[in-house]
């Protein structure tokens, strides 16, 4: 099928703080792929660069063969790439319905709604995402696990064929994890290419079959869940730091 | 991927909406009574009544020379203060520039008129398209800033035009000091004037508050609430930035060209200057940010008010007395005083009503 | 034509003096607690005009009028942090609004008291006369503004980097909830930086407008404009910046009314042509980080 992603010698520095540092991989279409590292590590940068919020220093990011490196955000989701954040951010004094609905005027979004309309369109997508009944409240009111569902749900309004999740099971109780898990998978099965970081193991190690392991910027080590945990310099990483792994 | 899922959707809900523009034309006398019959609708309808009633209540000359325009003036300031609300408070771009706007379609609306012999209605279009077009070159390169910044920014161009049409050699290009004066009116007959400028309002109140029910509105309001958050939704956050100015500045404009036919004349300060934007400002917080029907509110309380202080003999301290008003309206009441009181009437109402 | 370069290399020392202390104290409000503060030229305006109310008052003992007015707008500052801006912090509109009347409403203050007129309050003179080089008069009182800017701007850089205060005021500036966190008082830090930089336009006043004449309430926004310019130019939040930044102002201003033909008809545009300009090149300035815009 094809590599959706692919990242070549990325490097980003903030003043004297190098945040990510010559990092490659790839990424094929349809694959679910996991990001990990400890707290600080850089995966957020790596988000940012990809999802055009920040400017690399260096390095080229090529999206189904596209540079898209240093594009304004707009741009690159209307090419297919979406994202979450890792803290949730919503349209306050919006309803549930309209938030989604902003997506799904976007340019892909409207490819779309066109055809079954807006209200439709984000009906569905909220319906999906388990919050249709709430389709009118603004987000104010809503618990944690629900403001994470409607971000997902914000970003499948685009039509996106890659999505990258930002801690997503950050903050959530174990039955919300269980939901939102559920809500990922369907989502690749669908035919999303998923990438997603996490820094605590466990849950990422159950649900990928493919590990990226960055640490201080760096690029460590890339394999399965199990060649990962086993990996030295990702032990020592972690090491320490409390978090919790199989 | 996504066939599947619109497969899924039933196509159904291609029916008719019910908030929708055809909804209401289609079904208008069934419409009408059950607007009538909420508290807003029933408001809105009785104000409406008041005011085309308004000029007919006397014919002494007192009344329609004086009193009259003053009502005239108060659609024309809840244009302008409508015109800010719809970029600040709905768009969040905030902004101390409608005085820009305002000025410039004044000037150019006025330039026209006297020195070029245009007719009115022609200079009133080309005035507002003139402001329109100026906020674009203004908008190209403010709109990297945003927040505060941008206010910052407005303020500081506002004052650099006001100062460019009254210091300097420069100014004596732009009719310098005294302006443009011997302007003719809207019409020889003040209540002629008043309902040019009612329906102008209507109309301008019915634009904005659709544009703010729409998909539009949806994206300036998502702009608003998180611009960051908007533009990973996918939307071009400059791009509609850029239309909410152009939207603002048209309002704007059509108020700057009727008050420069109000006055019968222009100049530096009157049109430029800093209080135009504090008015607009003050009016629509007063009635309520984001309600847009709360700067006509504002607009008329304001007018109402100003009179009184007049009459009162503190016609000097009127502006600061205001001043403070916006200082206490913006710390304790930042959602207006006006509309929560008419929700507290509206509770009353529905009290009343037994329900 | 050595007249003209003179005039030009002191006309612009000398804006850019006064600018770098109202500039400076803007910058770092807005550096320090993210508070766009418009009221800051009005505080600037109204030393000038308290100068010029207390000066009939206290004929004999104008130094207690300079006091007065000093501790006047620095209280004014202060004040206006705790009660106005203070409470508004979550949203920028607000603190913009509010800081905004508060501006407008000394203005219009100042408008009632003495209306548009300009005046003169030579009586506050440090020095008098001027000094005469190659045939061009510069005026005393502005060789001292001058003098005493850079020791005041050297002082503040002394300050900021060595003092426990000035620590205190760095940590605030670079993360609000991670100094609380380390026992420092972030509000008290804030109405501290508020104050001083009220302080600061202050004592541009004082120095300033005594040789160049009260113009008007109008002179607040349009030391807000000017200030605006410096910030846009150097890098908002960045304290070098402003003061470089003034500097630049203050030459090409001085450049364009010296060097330009028909100059002095189109100076008070300057502060918007470069506006625009930094805008369009490079809108994090000269020394801003991409990341305050």
């Amino acid at each position: 099928m094809g590599i959706i992603l692919e990242v070549k010698n990325l490097t980003k520095k903030f003043g004297g703080l190098t945040a990510v540092n010559d990092f490659s991989f790839e990424i094929k279409r349809g694959e679910f792929v996991g990001l990990i590292g400890p707290n600080g590590a850089g995966k957020t940068t790596v988000f940012n660069l990809i999802s055009g919020r920040d400017k690399p220093s260096s390095g080229s990011i090529r999206f189904d063969g596209v540079n898209i490196t240093g594009l304004k955000p707009y741009k690159i989701v209307n090419l297919g790439i979406a994202r979450t954040f890792q803290l949730v951010r919503s349209f306050k004094f919006l309803s549930l319905l309209d938030n989604i609905s902003v997506s799904c005027l976007s340019k892909r979004g409207k490819a779309v709604s066109k055809k079954i309309g807006t209200e439709e369109y984000a009906s569905s997508i909220l319906t999906s995402v388990g919050l249709v009944d709430k389709a009118t409240i603004p987000p104010v009111v809503l618990p944690h696990g629900d403001l994470r569902k409607l971000q997902i749900g914000k970003a499948i309004g685009t039509n996106p064929e890659l999505l990258l999740l930002d801690e997503p099971f950050s903050g959530l109780s174990h039955e919300e994890k269980v939901g939102i898990t559920d809500l990922i998978k369907k989502l690749h099965a669908d035919g999303v290419t998923i990438f997603m970081t996490g820094h605590v193991l466990r849950e990422l190690m159950t649900l990928v079959p493919r590990v990226i392991a960055m640490h201080q910027g760096k690029f460590i080590i890339d394999g399965s869940p199990e060649e990962v945990a086993n990996n030295k310099i990702v032990l020592e990483a972690y090491l320490g730091r409390g978090a919790g792994f199989a | 991927m996504q066939s599947t899922k619109i497969k899924e959707i039933s196509y159904e809900s291609k029916k008719i909406k019910k908030g929708t523009i055809k909804y209401k034309i289609n079904n208008f006398p069934d419409y009408l009574k059950s607007w009538v019959k909420t508290f807003s609708g029933a408001l809105t309808l009785f104000c409406l009544i008041i005011l085309i009633v308004i000029p007919f209540l006397s014919t002494e000359q007192s009344y329609v020379e004086f009193f009259l325009p003053h009502f005239t003036l108060a659609m024309i300031f809840a244009i302008l203060a409508a015109s800010w609300d719809l970029l600040t408070g709905i768009s969040g771009q905030i902004s101390f520039g409608q005085s820009i706007f305002f000025g410039i379609a004044g000037y150019l609306c006025a330039y026209l008129i006297d020195y070029q012999g245009f007719p009115i209605w022609l200079s009133i279009i080309i005035g507002t398209a003139g402001a329109v077009f100026f906020s674009l070159i203004i908008g190209i390169p403010a709109l990297r800033l945003k927040g505060p910044y941008l206010a910052l920014g407005t303020l500081v161009f506002s004052i650099i035009l006001l100062k460019l049409f009254l210091l300097g050699s420069l100014s004596e290009w732009l009719f310098g000091s005294e302006g443009i004066s011997g302007l003719p009116k809207m019409s020889e007959s003040s209540v002629l004037t008043y309902f040019i400028v009612f329906i102008t309002m209507i109309i301008t109140f019915i634009a904005i508050i659709q544009i703010s029910k729409s998909k539009l509105g949806t994206i300036f309001k998502s702009i608003r609430d998180d611009e960051t958050g908007s533009e990973a939704s996918g939307i071009n956050t400059t791009k509609y930035k850029i239309i909410a100015f152009m939207l603002s500045g048209v309002f704007a404009g059509i108020a700057g060209t009727y008050y420069a036919l109000y006055n019968t004349a222009v100049n530096p300060t009157g049109n430029f200057g800093v209080t135009i934007s504090f008015f607009a400002i003050l009016m629509a917080s007063l009635g309520g940010l984001a309600t847009i029907t709360g700067s006509a509110m504002g607009a008329f309380f304001f007018i109402f008010v100003e009179y009184i202080l007049i009459e009162l003999g503190a016609a000097d301290y009127v502006q600061l007395i205001f001043a403070l008003t916006l200082i206490l309206v913006v710390r304790f009441a930042d959602r207006g005083i006006l509309k929560p009181t008419l929700e507290r009437l509206k509770d009353l109402w529905d009290v009343l009503l037994g329900k | 034509m050595a007249g003209e370069i003179i005039n030009f290399l002191f006309t612009g020392t000398l804006s850019g003096a006064y600018i770098s202390l109202i500039a400076l104290g803007y910058s770092l409000v807005y550096g320090v607690g993210h508070i766009m503060n418009l009221s800051h030229g009005s505080f600037f305006m109204l030393t000038g005009y308290l100068l010029l109310w207390f000066m009939n008052f206290f004929y004999d003992f104008l130094w207690l009028s300079v006091l007065l007015s000093i501790v006047i707008v620095t209280t004014i500052g202060g004040l206006a942090y705790i009660l106005l801006i203070k409470p508004l912090q979550e949203t920028s509109v607000g603190v913009v609004l509010i800081t905004f009347g508060l501006a407008f409403g000394i203005e219009q203050y100042v408008l009632i008291i003495s209306g548009t007129d300009s005046f003169a309050i030579n009586s506050y003179l440090l020095v008098q006369g001027y000094t005469e080089i190659f045939g061009y008069r510069m005026i005393n009182q502005f060789i001292l503004l001058i003098v005493t800017s850079l020791l005041i701007v050297s002082t503040f850089a002394l300050f900021i980097n060595k003092s426990k205060l000035g620590k205190s005021i760095r940590a605030v500036s670079q993360d609000r909830e991670a100094a609380t966190l380390m026992g420092i008082n972030s509000n008290r830090i804030l109405l501290y930086t508020v104050m001083i930089s009220a302080f600061l336009a202050s004592i541009a006043g004082f120095l300033y407008l005594p040789a160049a004449a009260l113009s008007g309430p109008s002179m607040g926004f349009s030391s807000l404009t000017s200030a605006f310019a410096v910030v846009i130019l150097g890098g908002m939040g960045s304290l070098i910046g402003s003061v470089v930044g003034s500097y630049i102002v203050g030459f090409v201003t001085s450049y364009t009314i010296n060097f330009i033909p028909n100059g002095p008809s189109w100076a008070h545009l300057i502060p918007i042509i470069i506006i625009i300009m930094m805008l369009l090149i490079r809108p994090q300035g000269l020394f801003g980080k991409k990341e305050l815009m």
